[in-house]
């Protein structure tokens, strides 16, 4: 089908592409977790573990993000670092391919491909596996420091550990921490993604990237169910702290977002004008 | 396969693009636009090409409105302006990508394509290193493979060889005579006189007059 065919050249193109670029993820990435390595060590000196963590430790500590701040006079400014280098860079990897290949060799792809709608679907299937693929190169990632680190490979949570910090933790279902854990964030980062690519379609892609700037560090200091930021800190999820953001509203609104978010551009693409960038500007 | 232009008018940010444009162009005709830089030729193209739609009045391809029945021509080659294809792939590389969404032409078939236009199917080369001709001729044989119903070629013999000029005209000649319909903006008058049937002449998004060739 031609839609695969176009998504393939979106993987390729979009993608494949920028593998170099993916390094700085895999640097993030391995700059948090080797800070949860010292310090699950730092707890096993002080007998208070008596593991090192495993695969799904890390991964917890990787997508914990921030607790929530209460807003005072008194308190500090504190922004996740990792949870924002992550979610910038994948801002930034998807944020402008589509805008681009609309005025670019994209308008070829529309043309022979017969259907605007189709090259619309494509770029909305590409960035769907885009932000997978972000989230499984942190995956491989975390895994090939537990290989090498010669931590266990094992998706139950240590007990000892998360007792330390977030206990809450341990009273829930596997199934729900892997909600929060794994659907939500993807979910999440999926929506945030394709909303920014409204912006960058619609209007340029910088207006896209500054959108998503914002709604991050918003998300930071204000939980509510529209700073969708809340969702990808399993910190902040309503199971772990009954101030924070639920895990099925999450998922509502995230999906609401993506197909409003669809309909929105369609609506655009029956009707936009496909010109050179001279032209749009 | 006909194509009826009826009163289309465009406005772009607020200057008239195209002004009650009325046309009707047929299979197996080749159709010349003659008119100076900025007159609203290509912007035609991009309406026939369904890349652009109007303020007023439509485009019909075989009775169905562009951009309301259908959002884009069934069947279409089009070079417009310079060619946007991928730096970083061969000739050979940019047209496979596009016929695997298109047409699907065999290899053989896109070396036939590239060797039609006067291009090595073998070339290693990557786009970014081709010259202005090549480029040219690679838009071309985009333009012409899976001989579309529709073809719409905007100053393709710029930047192009005396051998290579000949070569297109032969291709055209060929796909005209297949029932294929061409539209072609050309800034040489002599070249357009000899390659097409009908001539429009336009003038600030205007058709100012209708030559037979």
């Amino acid at each position: 089908m031609k839609i695969f065919r176009l998504v393939k050249h979106d993987l390729q193109y979009g993608t494949a592409k920028q593998i170099m670029t993916f390094l700085f993820l895999i640097a993030i990435v391995l700059v948090c977790i080797n800070g949860a390595y010292e310090y699950f060590h730092a707890l096993h000196g002080y007998n208070m573990i008596e593991g090192y963590g495993n695969f799904f430790d890390y991964l917890l500590y990787l997508f914990q993000g921030d607790m929530i701040h209460e807003i005072s006079l008194d308190s500090r400014f504190s922004i996740p670092v990792y949870w924002l280098g992550i979610h910038l860079f994948i801002a930034l990897s998807v944020g402008s391919y589509p805008s681009e290949d609309l005025i670019g060799y994209g308008r070829m792809k529309i043309l022979y491909s017969g259907s605007r709608l189709r090259w619309l679907a494509g770029k909305l299937i590409w960035m769907i596996l885009h932000v997978l693929t972000c989230y499984m190169i942190m995956y491989m990632t975390v895994f090939l420091f537990c290989i090498i680190k010669q931590a266990d490979i094992s998706f139950t949570l240590s007990a000892d550990i998360w007792e330390n910090t977030r206990s809450e933790i341990l009273g829930l279902k596997q199934s729900q921490i892997l909600e929060m854990t794994i659907l939500l964030p993807i979910l999440t980062s999926v929506a945030i993604s394709v909303f920014q690519n409204l912006l960058a379609v619609i209007f340029q892609p910088q207006i896209g990237y500054i959108f998503t700037c914002c709604l991050l560090i918003l998300s930071c200091y204000w939980v509510c169910p529209i700073t969708l930021g809340n969702y990808t800190m399993w910190y902040r999820n309503s199971l772990i702290d009954p101030e924070g953001v639920g895990s099925f509203t999450g998922c509502i609104l995230n999906i609401t977002v993506i197909i409003l978010v669809f309909i929105v551009l369609w609506q655009y693409m029956k009707k936009c004008d496909i010109l050179d960038k001279k032209e749009r500007l | 396969m006909k194509i009826i232009i009826n009163d289309y008018t465009k406005y772009i940010k607020k200057r008239t693009i195209l002004k009650d444009i009325s046309l009707e162009l047929e299979s197996g005709k080749i159709y010349g636009f003659r008119g100076q830089n900025g007159c609203g030729k290509t912007m035609l193209m991009r309406a026939i090409a369904g890349l652009i739609y109007p303020d007023k009045g439509y485009v019909e391809i075989d009775g169905k409105k562009l951009g309301k029945d259908i959002s884009l021509p069934p069947s279409i080659g089009i070079l417009i302006e310079n060619p946007s294809f991928l730096n970083e792939y061969t000739g050979y590389s940019n047209l496979k990508m596009l016929s695997d969404i298109s047409c699907h032409l065999s290899k053989k078939e896109l070396y036939h394509v590239l060797e039609l236009v006067g291009l090595s199917p073998k070339d290693k080369r990557l786009f970014r290193e081709y010259s202005l001709g090549m480029r040219q001729k690679l838009g071309i044989a985009a333009a012409i493979m899976g001989e579309p119903d529709i073809i719409i070629l905007d100053e393709p013999i710029n930047a192009i060889d005396e051998d290579g000029i000949k070569k297109i005209r032969q291709i055209l000649y060929d796909l005209r005579n297949k029932g294929k319909l061409i539209i072609i903006a050309c800034h040489d008058k002599e070249e357009l006189d000899y390659l097409s049937d009908e001539i429009y002449v336009i003038d600030n998004g205007r058709i100012i007059d209708r030559l037979d060739a």
